[in-house]
């Protein structure tokens, strides 16, 4: 019997029955249930008592930890939740200040280096004497991780610990083989994966919230006729936060400066990143790689919180606001002053200017009805945000 | 300064709208998949449904780039095969007696019968070979791409299908495709 044949007894077999005209409406419907409602399912409640025991045996343990602690570290300390906190060095100390100015608690400077804070300033990684130490916003002891191997870290956006590339094997400036894990901030380390690269890694998100992290790949070199140090992207990376599952890799052209990606900004979770060449800015949907927005004469250099608004140093290197949904100008810098960087509010969807004049830096905060105001001046801010580029070779 | 085509809002929504557009369009033969298998209108349908979220769950590691459908055809085959296992088969359920009765007037022929009762027995896997070949009318390259196999072995599958069908309905000579 030929094919043909086949396939017409299979069908009068079967039957011929049209799909219903409802089906895509009962789909979307089930996934919006799916999205914002429970279920009605009879076996619902198997999840909710599995959640109910799992939440007592983790208030269980977190008590018994938290008296451990207390017996082992009297100064640690619960992390302040709100408001978002960023910090400034002061005459003899960390001072931490809130997104409108007000002065909170400060850390002790017996710490070497500028500190590296997470998002909402509740915690902070830094080297006392040699060994890295995370501490929470009284400087009390949360624990001490190994960084020994580490060739970059990056704050969780959820502050609950530090992702971290470790080198197993580098040979620079051809790239090398390195592991990717998370810190918590209690000090437990879990790996999450493996990867080579030819130019050196950055983790540019981490975020346990979206399940995702980024991670960038940066090589520097000096251009001959400017002596100027210019930096090259490599490509973007992204992982599960959770099962180190490869979920997408972008590769960037090189060779040529014109189109060499020179500057990468990427969202808190991960969702967005925007990638400069020497003629345009393209803001991407990291997934899929699919352009959202283009933007010329522009360096990015941060998202908001809720990724609505993006940050950019405009002609002049003054500071520029731009409304990603609108494709509208928000704020610009009107003075002369500088732009050096940028960092969100995880509490709202402002955004943080660090701008200079020619000395320190003053804070300047834009908030998304285009207000603008310092919150303070002349001050020397902690790290605050990642940095994709730092250890490019 | 900024030519925005894509609005970025909720994430989630953001995201669920994208995975519906890319959906919608294989639909109908998740649908057809699910009603080749189960012979029920509303089972396929419910396959559908239950299918979609959970591709909808596994979007994020759906590589970009790929085609949709297998990867759909396949979140499909396994529902339905999640559903067989739910169902007391020995059992016949008052609906399949009313669909069964509401099939076209005429009795099937003999040949259409046996057909219908051979698929009824085979193996999960190898009514599915027979139904994404002869019913959903794939080509082996997309059996192959669904099955995660080759094309090759792909075609191999359908004949030992085939050949396992052969006995159940008693009709050696029907059942060639060469």
């Amino acid at each position: 019997m030929r094919e043909s044949k086949l396939r017409t007894k299979f069908r009068d077999a079967i039957g011929e029955e049209p799909a219903p005209a409802d089906l895509r409406m009962r789909t979307q419907a089930a996934l919006k249930r799916e999205l914002y409602g429970p279920r009605d399912r009879r076996l619902d409640w198997i999840p909710a008592v599995v959640a109910v025991l799992l939440g007592i045996a983790l208030i269980a343990s977190l008590l018994a930890i938290g008296a451990y602690r207390r017996a082992q570290a009297p100064t640690v300390s619960s992390p302040a939740l709100s408001p978002a906190l960023v910090y400034v060095q002061g005459q003899s100390a960390w001072q931490a200040v809130d997104w409108s100015g007000r002065e909170h608690s400060s850390v002790g400077s017996d710490h070497v280096g500028v500190p590296y804070q997470s998002p909402d300033g509740s915690r902070l990684v830094w080297s006392a004497q040699g060994v890295w130490q995370i501490v929470d916003s009284r400087g009390g002891l949360l624990s001490s991780p190994d960084l020994s191997r580490s060739r970059g870290f990056t704050w969780a956006d959820d502050s609950s610990g530090i992702c971290v590339v470790e080198v197993i094997n580098e040979n620079p400036p051809n790239g090398g083989t390195y592991q990717l894990g998370f810190y918590s901030t209690a000090g437990e380390f879990r790996p999450i994966a493996s990867l080579a690269t030819q130019k050196g890694p950055n983790i540019a998100a981490c975020s346990p919230t979206a399940g995702r992290v980024v991670i960038t790949t940066a090589s520097g070199y000096k251009d001959a006729p400017s002596e100027v140090r210019r930096i090259t992207f490599g490509e973007i990376v992204i992982f599960d936060f959770k099962s180190g599952a490869l979920l997408r890799r972008q590769t960037f052209a090189v060779g040529s400066p014109a189109t060499e990606v020179n500057t990468v900004s990427v969202s808190h979770d991960g969702t967005v990143a925007a990638l400069r060449t020497e003629a345009q800015t393209s803001i991407i949907r990291l997934l899929d790689g699919k352009v959202i927005a283009r933007a010329t004469g522009v360096t990015p250099l941060a998202f908001s919180w809720d990724n609505k608004l993006l940050v950019v140093e405009g002609s002049g290197n003054r500071g520029e606001v731009l409304q990603v949904l609108t494709g509208e100008l928000l704020w610009r810098d009107s003075t002369s002053r500088v732009t050096q960087g940028a960092v969100a509010d995880p509490r709202s969807s402002a955004v943080m200017l660090f701008v200079t004049s020619g000395g320190l830096n003053d804070l300047l905060v834009v908030s998304p009805d285009g207000s603008a105001r310092v919150i303070a001046t002349a001050v020397f801010p902690a790290q605050i945000a990642p940095c994709p580029d730092c250890t490019a070779f | 300064m900024i030519d925005a085509d894509v609005v970025v809002g909720d994430r989630r929504e953001f995201e669920s709208d994208d995975f519906m557009d890319a959906i919608d369009p294989v639909l109908p033969y998740g649908f057809r998949l699910a009603y080749g298998m189960l012979r029920n209108r509303d089972d396929a349908a419910d396959v559908v449904q239950e299918a979609t979220l959970n591709a909808w769950r596994h979007w994020r590691s759906f590589r970009t780039g790929a085609d949709v459908r297998p990867w759909f055809l396949a979140i499909v085959a396994n529902q339905c095969r999640q559903t067989v296992r739910q169902h007391w088969w020995s059992v016949v359920r008052k609906s399949d007696l009313v669909a069964q009765s509401s099939e076209t007037g005429e009795a099937p022929s003999e040949e259409v019968d046996n057909l219908r009762r051979g698929l009824r027995k085979l193996s999960h896997a190898d009514r599915l070979v027979l139904v994404l070949r002869y019913y959903l009318d794939l080509s082996f390259s997309d059996v192959a791409a669904m099955l995660h196999t080759s094309p090759a072995a792909a075609r191999v599958r359908t004949h030992r299908a085939l050949a396992r069908l052969r006995p159940i309905i008693g009709s050696a000579e029907d059942l060639d495709d060469a």
